[in-house]
C-alpha cells in the first residue's frame, strides 16, 4: 500500500467532507477555561455588588466606629477586585488556541490555583470582619454602638455571632469554589498531565 | 473595519474548512459532537484571529488552532479510544481494493494516541517535522523519533492487506 495515496485518496472520499448540520458560529465557548473565565467574572460582578452596598451603608451610616469597619470592608474589596480582575486578565490572554497550548493551560492553571489559595487564605480574616461589621450596622440603626458595646453580654453576643458566621461563611465559599472552579480545574490538571506524558 | 476582518476571516476559512473537517472526523467519536466541535473551533479560530499575522500560512495556523481546540475540548466530547475501532479494523483489513484500503488507514490512524494522531495527519498532508514540531508543540528531534515509531506501527497494521 502506497500511504501517501492512500491518504490522499482517503482526505479526498471521506475526512474533507462537510459535517452533517447546519453550522452558526457561537458567540460563547463551552471550553473548560471558558467556564473558568465566567466563573471569575460572576464573582467580580459579586464583588462591585457588595461594593456598592457597603459604599451605600457608609455614606448613610451616622456612627464613626461603624464607619471604621465599613471603609475597612470597602478597601478589602477593592483589593479583592484588583486581585480577580488581574488573574481574569491574565487567563483571557493566554486562553488563546494558536500558541502553545500546554503552556499556556499551564499558565492559567497556576493563576487561577494562586489567586484561589489567596481568596481562601484571605478568607480568614474577611469572615469575622464582615460579621462584626453586619453586627455593627445591626445595632447601630437602633442605638449608640460605642456605649452598647461596653456591655459584656453583647460583647459574648459578637463572639458568639462570629463563633457562628466565620466557619459558616468559609465553608460556604469553599463550596461556592469548588463548585465554580474546582470540575475545570481538575480537567485541566488531567489535560496538563496527558501533554506531559504524551511527550 | 471590524466587518472586513470578518468577511477575510470567512473567505480564509471557506478556502480551508476541509482543514476543520478532518480534524474532526480523525478525533471525534459520535457523529453527534461533529457539529459541536466544528463550532468551537470556529470559535476559537475567530477569537484568535486577530493575532494570526500571516507569518505561517492560514492552513498551517488553522490545523493549529483545530487540533488544540480538539485536545484541550476533550472532556465534553468524547474522543476515538485507541480501541474503538479495532472490529472495524478488522472487518476492513481483510479486502484489499482501493476504497478498502483507505479505510483501513482511516482506522489504522484513529487506533493511535491523540498526539500520534496529530503528528502522523500533519505529516500525511506534507508538513515538514520543523513544522510539526511547531505545530504540536513537541521538540523536532521527539517529533522524529515519534513519527518513525508511528510509521512502524501502521505499516505492521496495513501490512495485513
Amino acid at each position: 500500500m502506497d500511504l501517501q495515496e492512500t491518504w490522499k485518496n482517503l482526505d479526498r472520499e471521506k475526512l474533507s467532507k462537510p459535517v452533517k448540520g447546519e453550522i452558526e458560529i457561537r458567540t460563547t465557548s463551552k471550553h473548560p477555561v471558558q467556564k473558568l473565565i465566567a466563573s471569575f467574572r460572576y464573582a467580580l460582578g459579586f464583588i462591585v455588588l457588595f461594593e456598592v452596598v457597603f459604599i451605600y451603608c457608609f455614606s448613610v451610616v451616622p456612627q464613626p466606629i461603624v464607619k471604621i469597619f465599613l471603609a475597612l470592608m470597602i478597601i478589602i474589596y477593592a483589593f479583592g477586585f484588583l486581585t480577580n480582575y488581574r488573574t481574569l486578565r491574565k487567563i483571557e490572554s493566554h486562553f488563546v488556541m494558536d500558541s502553545n497550548f500546554k503552556d499556556s493551560l499551564q499558565v492559567i492553571y497556576d493563576s487561577t490555583k494562586t489567586s484561589l489559595a489567596l481568596q481562601r487564605r484571605a478568607w480568614i480574616f474577611i469572615y469575622p470582619l464582615a460579621g462584626t461589621t453586619g453586627f455593627l450596622l445591626g445595632l447601630s440603626l437602633s442605638t449608640d454602638v460605642v456605649e452598647v458595646m461596653q456591655k459584656t453580654k453583647n460583647i459574648v453576643a459578637l463572639i458568639i455571632t462570629l463563633a457562628i458566621v466565620t466557619p459558616l461563611g468559609y465553608y460556604l465559599a469553599v463550596w461556592m469554589e469548588n463548585l465554580s472552579y474546582g470540575k475545570y480545574l481538575i480537567q485541566l490538571e488531567t489535560l496538563i498531565a496527558e501533554l506531559n506524558q504524551a511527550e | 473595519m471590524a466587518h472586513n476582518l470578518e468577511k477575510e476571516f470567512t473567505e480564509q476559512i471557506d478556502q480551508n474548512r476541509g482543514i476543520i473537517y478532518k480534524v474532526i472526523r480523525l478525533y471525534v467519536h459520535h457523529e453527534d459532537d461533529e457539529k459541536d466541535l466544528f463550532q468551537e473551533i470556529l470559535f476559537q479560530a475567530w477569537k484568535s484571529y486577530p493575532r494570526f499575522l500571516g507569518q505561517s500560512k492560514f492552513s498551517t495556523w488553522l490545523y493549529r488552532v483545530a487540533l488544540n481546540t480538539v485536545l484541550t475540548f476533550k472532556r465534553r466530547i468524547k474522543l476515538v479510544e485507541p480501541h474503538d475501532d479495532m472490529s472495524r479494523f478488522n472487518a476492513v483489513s481483510t479486502v484489499g481494493n482501493r476504497n478498502e484500503e483507505s479505510e483501513a488507514l482511516y482506522i489504522a490512524i484513529r487506533m493511535l494516541n491523540e498526539i500520534d494522531r496529530m503528528i502522523v495527519t500533519l505529516h500525511l498532508d506534507g508538513y515538514e517535522n520543523e513544522e510539526i514540531a511547531d505545530i504540536t508543540g513537541i521538540t523536532k528531534n521527539n517529533t522524529a523519533v515519534k513519527l518513525h515509531r508511528i510509521k512502524e506501527t501502521l505499516t505492521k497494521k496495513l501490512n495485513i492487506i
